[in-house]
């Protein structure tokens, strides 16, 4: 064995020794509380039963039906989409545990409005399956892509309407299937554009990682190479469509803007850097905004004390004709989920409480980059929050 | 009781029992896959919750724990995606001064370690963490992750010389 390791082994037990059998016995009464309040599946009436039949041939007609619609188009003014005042959507998609039912919830006031359920079969794959990613650019017409075991994910499309009521998943046609690990998923706001990124999956050897873009109109997938050594936080687009912005990992965190036109290639080669983080913070949170003229993004710092947490973050605004930055918001506590509404007209921020550990609850909070103006949301309805899609 | 009030019973009898064998190991597990303690009991509490609602339909329930294995590391996954992964990079230099100086130097190199491993990416840093803090062999890393054997292994090799060429630079 290596003295590296044997290094591996001695932090691995050092750090997980940090819990104790008595420190999770609080944890082991919440689930057997939860577990006893679980509602199991009930045993339908005969009458429901007996439509069930009706029921799977009436959702066959549904799904033929919504399959011949396109996705996402800004324009289309037969149903307008469902959205708070001020521009922000009305609804956004929770993933609490990773896995099916997703919860479709009230921007606003968290109040549960519907569940999405996943697929549960896929062909060639198995029953490992988890969300890889939702975007929607408008608010109202949504990708879905779901990543099942052996390498690789499904693409689906679904439409909310005005009561948050989703419509039946459908394959998304431009790009209903990919051979690796869909990681991040983002709409330009006219519909036209899809930006995505790919992890390397395990079974391929040196599969490099990936920036893509499809094409709705044409079905033109390009993608850009990212060594695997860089995992590819966030991405978004532009309302057009032509500026595609996405953070990187290691070996600094930056976030770069890069031309949809651009041929295929390395990622690196094509666009600019547009922030970076300094040698002690790291960005883990972009987006850019619909008229690609400013880029905000996440900028954390590292802990001081040797635990995890607390920490500090800011959210930045980087003026992408000037390269200056500035702080838009810099909330206390350690900030965790941030998500974009599209266009990166409101951000989300789940906020940690400083001492998580003494009780202190998390806080939910709406940010207005153009304005810094923040607004609670009340954390507490919007239940166990997994991850967040606006 | 009915037959399903006793299924139900068994269940939870199940997972309260599975919580007790393995709910200390699924949690550190998860600890060391987001570095976040309340994130990782989150983790683990869904875990055993989706457990329960997929008890009936396990196909082999002898492989309960192989099945919240997999679904507090699709959960650590999940959490992470949004959070990036702020709360495993350690801070290398602060260290308690009161501390004996061998204890310090032991205290510095598990930083260095956990923070070089926290820059790895999500793959690697769940099979490195299967292995060296689980012990588990290849065989079952590669069961609860779903890729072969030999991914596994050439998964492992190329996180430790990463992970090595990391720690050497930070000397």
């Amino acid at each position: 064995m290596s003295s590296l390791e044997d290094r591996l082994r001695d932090a691995y037990r050092d750090e997980a020794g940090a819990v104790t059998p008595e420190s999770i016995f609080r944890l082991g009464e919440a689930i057997a509380a939860q577990s006893a309040r679980f509602t199991r599946p009930r045993r339908p009436q005969r009458w429901v039963r007996w439509l069930t039949p009706l029921a799977a041939a009436a959702a066959v007609a549904v799904i033929v039906i919504v399959a011949a619609v396109t996705v996402p188009h800004g324009t289309d003014q037969s149903r307008p989409p469902a959205t708070l005042s001020g521009g922000a959507p009305k609804y956004l998609i929770d993933d609490p545990i990773g896995a099916s039912p997703l919860q479709v919830r009230n921007a606003a006031t968290g109040a549960l409005a519907a569940q999405i359920t996943l697929p549960q079969e896929y062909p060639g794959g198995n029953s490992r399956t988890y969300v890889g990613a939702v975007a929607t650019g408008n608010g109202r017409d949504y990708l879905l892509a779901v990543y099942a075991n052996p390498c690789r994910s499904w693409i689906y499309q679904f439409t909310l309407d005005s009561r948050g009521h989703p419509s039946a998943l459908t394959p998304f046609a431009a790009l209903p299937t990919v051979r690796s690990e869909l990681y991040e998923l983002t709409i330009s706001g006219d519909g036209q554009m899809v930006g995505f990124t790919t992890t390397a999956c395990q079974g391929a050897k040196a599969q490099p990682n990936y920036v893509g873009v499809t094409n709705v109109r044409t079905g033109r997938t390009t993608r850009w190479t990212v060594p695997s050594r860089n995992s590819v936080d966030a991405v978004s687009l532009t309302a057009d469509g032509k500026q595609l912005c996405y953070s990187l990992q290691l070996p600094a965190s930056v976030v770069r803007v890069i031309p949809t036109s651009a041929a295929a290639g390395s990622a690196a080669a094509i666009g600019r850097t547009v922030a970076r983080a300094s040698s002690s913070r790291w960005i883990s949170f972009s987006a850019i905004s619909a008229d690609g003229r400013k880029v905000y993004f996440s900028s954390f710092t590292q802990s001081t004390s040797g635990q995890p947490g607390p920490m500090t973050g800011q959210i930045r605004v980087a003026d992408l004709a000037t390269g200056r930055s500035r702080v838009v918001y810099g909330p206390a506590g350690q900030p965790g989920l941030i998500t974009s509404a599209p266009g990166a007209r409101y951000l989300l921020l789940q906020i940690q409480g400083q001492q998580p550990e003494l009780g202190q609850p998390a806080r939910l909070v709406r940010l207005d980059p153009a304005t810094g103006k923040a607004t609670d949301l009340p954390a507490a309805r919007f239940g166990r929050i997994g991850i967040l899609y606006w | 009781m009915s037959r399903q009030a006793q299924a139900e019973q068994a269940a939870d009898e199940i997972v309260a029992g599975l919580f007790r064998e393995h709910g200390l190991s699924l949690v550190r597990l998860a600890v060391l896959l987001t570095g976040d303690r309340a994130t990782a009991e989150d983790v683990v509490q869904d875990a055993f919750l989706g457990f329960q609602r997929a008890w009936p339909r396990l196909h082999d329930q002898d492989k309960a724990l192989a099945y919240l294995r997999a679904s507090v590391v699709n959960g650590c996954r999940s959490v992470l995606r949004r959070r990036g992964r702020v709360q495993l990079r350690r801070d290398e230099d602060d260290l308690p001064v009161s501390s004996a100086e061998a204890a310090v130097m032991a205290e510095q190199d598990r930083r260095l370690v956990l923070a070089a491993v926290g820059r790895l990416p999500a793959r690697m840093r769940e099979v490195l963490a299967l292995r060296y803090y689980l012990d588990l062999p290849y065989e079952e890393i590669a069961g609860l992750l779903g890729i072969t054997k030999g991914t596994v292994s050439s998964t492992i090799s190329r996180a430790l010389a990463t992970l090595g060429r990391d720690l050497e630079e930070k000397l």
